[in-house]
């Protein structure tokens, strides 16, 4: 196994991997996923397998996605995302987050659960086991407990009420991407044989859905009593006018901003997952993951506050 | 931004959502506060902000009818900063301006104030403005980006006192609205309150004036708190601003534009343009076509084209479409974008190339248009490009249609091409006969003409200031004298108080003075001297120093400051024929930055070291020196000392002579080591394939009552050439220093290859005389037009020459960032990398480029320049910048040319005059007569063979020639008229001998075009601004020089 320093993966290591044009003026990422995870499962070489082949879908989806694109560039002349002030749409300034509520153990039933507000944000998120491989067992992992992740939104958490299939693509990759996260976090391998389900429901959809989950569930995993190597915090960052601004609220999401989503084991500052799906160029780079880190932090301060009053209020009840 | 690969359906059908909610417009806005909650500030661990966080509810219809609710969140803070300097709670400004704290009153402006009156708050003499965040956001919602934009700018300058003060993030000054409660009366609750919280939060120390047009809002807050006082806009400046004339006479005219506007309601003129949605989506699809609104220079009714920008996906190369008549132009105005909708292939129409103007009276269409265009009509314009328009207020002779108050005017703008201008005004008596300058405010489908107002009255027209300050005016020039502040921040040079060179400075530079000789050459009485020569031999012969030195007007004006801010929206010094509008303030621009003889001035330079013999580079080096020219020499002097001729050099004559003669061989043999090296550099240019081109360039020589005495074409001199040279050198080498330093953020001027459908004339014109052109490359085309002269007529070489140079793309600065690396080349210069370094005291981009080399040495040192040079997007904007007010200038300067010609003939009387009458060339044919070329006045100008009455011009004998009924056929290259007394043609380039009338051929013209005053017909000569049409008074008339008849009888057939 190896060890949580070696796993550590560092702004060098990232900036390694991404491709540079040759002219050095336009960086094109189409997705660039990393994570422990990816790395420990392949060789050095092709290390991040798992960063799509961008180039081929990059010119369907421009094709088919026409209306998208405008409404990215209407939307990026109607509104002013950073004013000259500095200030946001909702008042905010660059570096600050929205406000974050959350409540642990909300649930009786299952073994964890934990409600998180980030802004209008709101999700749910509850934890079984670890427990025994449920369905066939050949999922099984002789040396580490298999992790199960499922996303799914409420049909009211957005302003049109909608219905949202089971298992449509958008929900299956947010599977994927806590699953990826958690698995870098959870000390999977004191539970060999064994499997975390790790369910997350978005009730209100106001921008950052994947770090809003990522910050519930690791309340909820806390909550369920399953060690892991740290707190893993997630943070959107967008990038405008040459600031980069901290966790987008939905306004901004869809004004055309090069976004950023990234999850953080604060203490050691190892990236567990880095996802961009934009335009951006090179030498912004580094200051957008400081950035996004930074915001990490801060998230990660309030989790652990709610971490300590709640157990604060179990151990009064306990009476110990 | 590109979808994930997953779940791309999902996201789309969401984005599009918000696209709808993000577009309309807001119904109702319902706000509900939670509870207080602490948020932490991230970036400021220490310093713990309190931010409240509450939500607003907004209703928001979207485009298909449906309405949304959405949820957004808005943060409240307890400091805002109020940017003014009488605050005293210790507000952190960090950058930006302050308001002064020595006024009597700051003036919060009511949301309806800023729609509408902004024009009025723009004005400088108003201090203490602090706009506020629901205002600014009103404007942006209802009047649209550009206007936001404007208001942007002017919170940015740093020569307004004004701010933008953030209400709506501010704990006590944020209102949510009320249910039920009109947006009015919310928006200007909000500015209340934000008075009011500017009044306490400055300790009562500064009264507060609320302006407001809402006189209910006057009345219900006037009384409510002492020291806020709520008035209307016009008690404000009668009781604040009395003696501000201006403000008054432009509140007067916004609010009877304003009046007018209200209660109008007549039958449609136009159709409706489509909302923008529909617009975008159609050009997207390829329904429409987006351009750039062109009217037509010869038929400004009806005639106007767009040429697209390669929008559409079939062709990546532009094309034209064209738009006939006003109805299909429908309410679009020269410049603006538009979306246009092609007609059926049945209703195309070609362009008409005859010279007349007549309208209706057309040659019936069957040889007056060419091949029929694409044709379109204007659907919905897109961006409207209105700027400020020079008018004239017609004078009163019953023939203005008398609507229902007798107080509105149709103004004919200057512009031919810009439609007329209603204007509502109490001044129309006092205003006729003079030129005013006014807005447009609107143009209703409803409406025939624009609505607008006047903002500020230039003068009686055809008085020689009132005509300069409308071409100023109509080139956007904007150049008042240097305000007192600026001048402020500027070193002295008095006779008491002498300038003198800094030793802190002279330690860092190197010191020319003793072992250089260096001299300038410029046009006779320069006063801003920017480049310096110098030239001598090193090593004994075998290397040869060259030396470029500029003057050095960074040193003086720091980035950021007063000056360099002015000095960069004037982007250019202007000159006119008969003055200058300085880019500097003479301090610097004749003084302290001159590189005046005899006295010691900083300089940046570019010496060479050149082999000798070979005249190749071995060692460049680039700088800051301290230098004293030595000889201030101008272009004749230079000349005539190289060719040996006995001119008295001024620094020399008090010297004894043996001295003289020392220091003059000195001299002379500089000059002509100059000489040779810049012939070779030419000679290296040249075999690259750069471009001899020729322009029309006439001065206009005053005599001290700013009467023109003559019009003097310029004679160029080799020694011109001498120095261009050495400025093409420095600026080549410059910019290959910034652009090795700075691949990304460096300034350069670049020279796109020109079109070659645009070399079609030339080419035909260039074969009439039986030569050809070879177009392929600049090499090619240099050679071919050296090839292309003709021995018994040099004016046909330059005619060639003149008509290369129109068919030129314009040579443009661009950010190095911003363009691929082939895209640098320079055509006509045939250089690689070109940049503008030599001229920073009367061009901007030189100090630009000055900045840049200053940091390239900096860098190549390893010393960090002190100040983040621009980025790519900011160096690019700064190009655009300047390349706008280039040829904003470079129009400005011939319409002037133009203007100070037509006085001169205009004083002239054609019959007797023998000025009046000179040699001509014909250089193009139309249907209907040809287009001639005055070498000796550079003038072109239309001769028409036909005139409206159907009569053609016939040549009788002796040279004199008649009006006389018959008929022109047009060939190629010949037109030729037929007649009762013969036939006769004119060919291409033809040599014809015009007398050049002005008063009497205008009165006739004008008189035929109804629509144009009286007015105009006594001046017309200024109004008409193009060359075209500026000289249509310009006829053939007769062939009275006899050494001219054999030749025109030889082309007679």
């Amino acid at each position: 196994m190896n060890s949580v320093a070696a796993l550590c993966l560092n702004i060098p290591d990232i900036k390694r991997c991404i491709q540079t044009e040759e002219d050095r003026t336009v960086t094109v990422r189409t997705l660039l996923l990393l994570s422990l995870w990816s790395c420990r499962s392949s060789s050095p070489g092709g290390a991040f397998g798992y960063v799509h082949s961008a180039a081929d879908t990059w010119g369907v989806a421009l094709a088919v996605r026409l209306p998208f694109i405008r409404s990215l560039r209407k939307n990026m002349a109607g509104l002013e995302l950073l004013s000259d002030q500095g200030y946001r749409l909702d008042g905010r300034k660059a570096a600050e987050l929205r406000k974050v509520q959350a409540r642990m153990g909300v649930f009786a039933q299952a073994d964890g659960s934990a409600y998180l507000e980030q802004g209008n944000t709101k999700a749910l998120a509850v934890v079984y086991g670890p427990h025994e491989i449920r369905g066939s067992r050949s999922r099984a992992l002789h040396d580490r407990a298999v992790i199960n992740c499922q996303y799914s939104m409420a049909t009211f958490s957005t302003a049109e009420r909608k219905r949202r299939p089971h298992g449509d693509r958008k929900s299956t990759e947010m599977s994927l991407h806590l699953k990826q996260t958690f698995e870098a976090a959870v000390m999977t391998q004191l539970y060999p044989r064994s499997q975390i389900d790790i369910y997350v429901k978005i009730l209100q959809s106001d921008g950052g859905n994947y770090s809003v989950c990522v910050n519930a569930a690791t309340l909820a995993v806390i909550d369920a009593g399953i060690p892991m190597r740290d707190y893993v915090c997630a943070c959107t960052v967008g990038f405008v006018d040459e600031t980069p601004l901290a966790d987008l609220c939905y306004a901004e999401e869809s004004g055309g901003v090069s976004s950023l989503a990234l999850a953080l084991l604060p203490r050691g500052g190892q990236i567990a997952l880095l996802q961009m799906d934009a335009r951006l160029h090179q030498d912004h780079l580094e200051a957008l993951i400081e950035a996004a880190m930074t915001a990490c932090k801060g998230v990660s301060k309030v989790l652990d506050e709610v971490v300590r009053q709640h157990l604060q209020e179990v151990s009064s009840l306990t009476g110990e | 931004m590109v979808p994930k690969c997953g779940g791309q359906v999902e996201q789309v059908e969401e984005v599009e959502q918000v696209e709808q909610v993000e577009e309309v417009e807001q119904v109702e806005e319902v706000q509900q506060v939670e509870e207080v909650e602490e948020v932490e500030d991230v970036e400021q661990g220490e310093q713990k902000l309190k931010m409240i966080k509450t939500e607003k509810i907004l209703h928001l219809r979207s485009c298909r009818g449906r309405k949304l609710r959405v949820v957004r969140e808005h943060y409240l803070r307890e400091r805002v900063p109020c940017y003014s300097g009488a605050c005293q709670a210790g507000c952190a400004h960090a950058d930006g301006k302050l308001l002064p704290a020595d006024l009597t009153h700051y003036v919060v402006p009511d949301v309806g104030v800023v729609l509408d009156y902004l024009e009025i708050l723009e004005l400088r003499e108003l201090q203490g403005v602090v706009f506020t965040q629901t205002a600014c956001q009103a404007l942006q919602h209802s009047k649209g980006r550009r206007q936001y934009n404007r208001l942007r700018n002017l919170l940015k300058d740093p020569r307004h006192d004004c701010v933008l003060f953030a209400n709506e993030f501010q704990e006590y000054s944020y209102c949510p609205r009320e249910k039920g409660e009109s947006q009015d009366t919310w928006q200007s609750r909000c500015v209340y309150s934000a008075a009011v919280w500017f009044y306490n939060h400055l300790a009562g120390l500064m009264d507060i004036v609320m302006i407001t047009e809402d006189q209910e809002a006057v009345t219900r807050y006037s009384s409510l708190n002492s020291g806020v006082y709520v008035i209307s806009v016009r008690d404000y400046l009668q009781n604040f601003w009395p003696e501000l004339r201006a403000a008054h006479e432009l509140h007067a005219s916004v609010c009877q534009a304003l009046q007018e506007k209200e209660g109008e309601v007549r039958e449609r003129q136009y159709a409706e343009h489509l909302p923008p949605e529909v617009l975008e989506a159609g050009i997207k699809s390829g329904r429409y076509v987006q351009g750039t609104l062109n009217v037509s220079k010869h038929r400004a009714q009806t005639e106007a084209s767009i040429m697209t920008e390669g929008f559409s996906n079939k062709s990546t190369d532009s094309w034209c479409v064209l738009v006939h008549g006003d109805k299909h132009r429908n309410r679009a105005v020269h410049g603006d974008v538009v979306a246009v909708e092609l007609l059926p292939k049945s209703e195309w129409r070609g362009k008409v190339t005859a010279l007349s103007e007549g309208q209706g009276a057309e040659p019936s269409g069957e040889d007056g248009e060419r091949k029929p265009l694409p044709t379109g009509r204007v659907v919905g314009v897109l961006q409207r490009n209105w700027r400020d328009f020079v008018v004239t207020f017609p004078p009163r002779d019953g023939t203005q249609p008398q609507s229902r108050n007798s107080q509105r005017i149709l103004a004919v703008p200057w512009d031919h091409r810009i439609p007329k201008i209603r204007i509502s005004t109490q001044q129309a008596d006092a205003l006729q006969d003079h030129r005013v300058v006014v807005r447009i405010d609107s143009w209703e489908s409803s409406s025939l003409y624009p609505n607008g107002h006047s903002v500020r009255v230039l003068g009686r027209s055809g008085e020689l200031e009132t005509e300069v300050q409308t071409i100023l005016v109509e080139n956007c020039i904007h150049a008042p004298p240097f305000s007192d502040a600026q001048l402020r921040e500027l070193p002295v040079n008095s006779p008491e108080n002498p300038w003198t060179v800094d030793p802190a400075q002279v330690a860092q530079r190197r010191d020319l003075r003793e072992s250089h000789l260096v001299f300038s050459i410029d046009p006779q009485g320069c006063e801003d001297v920017d480049d310096t020569l110098s030239v001598r031999h090193l090593a004994g012969g075998t290397l040869l120093e060259l030396g470029v030195h500029i003057a050095d007007v960074t040193h003086f004006v720091s980035e950021g400051s007063l000056s360099d801010l002015e000095a960069r929206s004037r982007a250019t010094t202007y000159y006119l024929a008969d003055r200058r509008y300085d880019m500097l303030p003479a301090v610097l621009s004749a003084d302290l930055c001159s590189l005046l003889g005899g006295v010691d001035r900083y300089a940046m330079s570019v010496m060479w070291e050149l082999d000798a013999r070979t005249l190749a580079v071995s060692r460049v080096w680039y700088g800051r020196t301290v230098v004293r020219s030595s000889y201030q020499l101008h272009y004749e002097l230079a000349q005539a000392l190289l060719d040996g001729d006995e001119a008295a050099v001024p620094e020399l004559v008090r010297l004894g002579s043996e001295e003289q003669e020392a220091k003059r061989a000195e001299l002379v043999q500089a000059l002509e080591t100059l000489t040779h090296v810049s012939r070779h550099l030419r000679a290296q240019r040249d075999r690259g394939g750069a471009l001899e081109l020729e322009g029309l360039e006439v001065r206009a020589q005053l005599d001290e009552e700013k009467n023109i005495t003559a019009l003097v074409p310029r004679q160029p001199l080799e020694v011109h050439e001498t120095v261009a040279e050495c400025m093409i050198y420095a600026n080549h080498w410059v910019a290959r220093k910034i652009q090795e330093t700075f691949p990304h953020q460096a300034l350069l001027r670049h020279h796109p290859p020109p079109r070659q459908e645009f070399f079609l004339q030339l080419v035909d014109s260039a074969r009439a005389r039986g030569f050809t052109i070879d177009t392929r490359t600049n090499k090619a085309l240099a050679d071919s037009l050296d090839r292309a002269a003709d021995p018994q007529d040099p004016l046909v070489n330059r005619l060639l020459r003149m008509m290369t140079t129109q068919a030129m793309s314009e040579a443009l600065y661009c950010s190095t960032g911003a363009q691929s690396l082939d895209q640098f080349y320079h055509y006509g210069l045939a250089l690689d990398r070109y940049t503008h370094f030599t001229s920073p005291i009367r061009r901007y981009a030189d100090v630009v480029v000055h900045r840049l080399l200053a940091a390239a040495m900096a860098t190549k040192r390893g010393v960090a320049s002190g100040k983040a040079l621009a980025g790519n997007k900011g160096l690019e904007e700064t190009a655009q910048h300047i390349n706008k007010k280039n040829r904003a200038a470079k129009r400005a300067q011939k319409l002037s040319t133009e203007l100070f010609q037509c006085l001169y003939f205009k004083e002239r009387d054609p019959q007797t005059d023998r000025r009046c009458v000179a040699d001509a060339v014909i250089y193009s044919i139309r249907d209907d007569g040809v287009l001639a070329f005055v070498p000796e006045y550079g003038v072109k100008g239309p001769v028409h063979l036909k005139n409206r009455e159907g009569l053609v011009v016939s040549v009788g004998p002796d040279g004199g020639c008649e009006w006389q009924s018959g008929s022109v056929r047009r060939q190629p290259d010949r037109i030729s008229t037929t007649s009762g007394g013969g036939t006769c043609t004119f060919r291409l380039f033809d040599h014809v001998t015009e007398v050049v009338r002005l008063a009497e051929e205008a009165q006739e013209r004008a008189a035929r075009r109804p629509k144009l005053s009286r007015e105009e017909r006594e001046f017309s000569q200024s109004k008409t601004p193009n060359l075209y049409s500026l000289l249509e008074e310009v006829r053939e008339l007769a062939l009275t020089d006899p050494d001219m008849i054999p030749q025109v009888c030889a082309s007679t057939a």
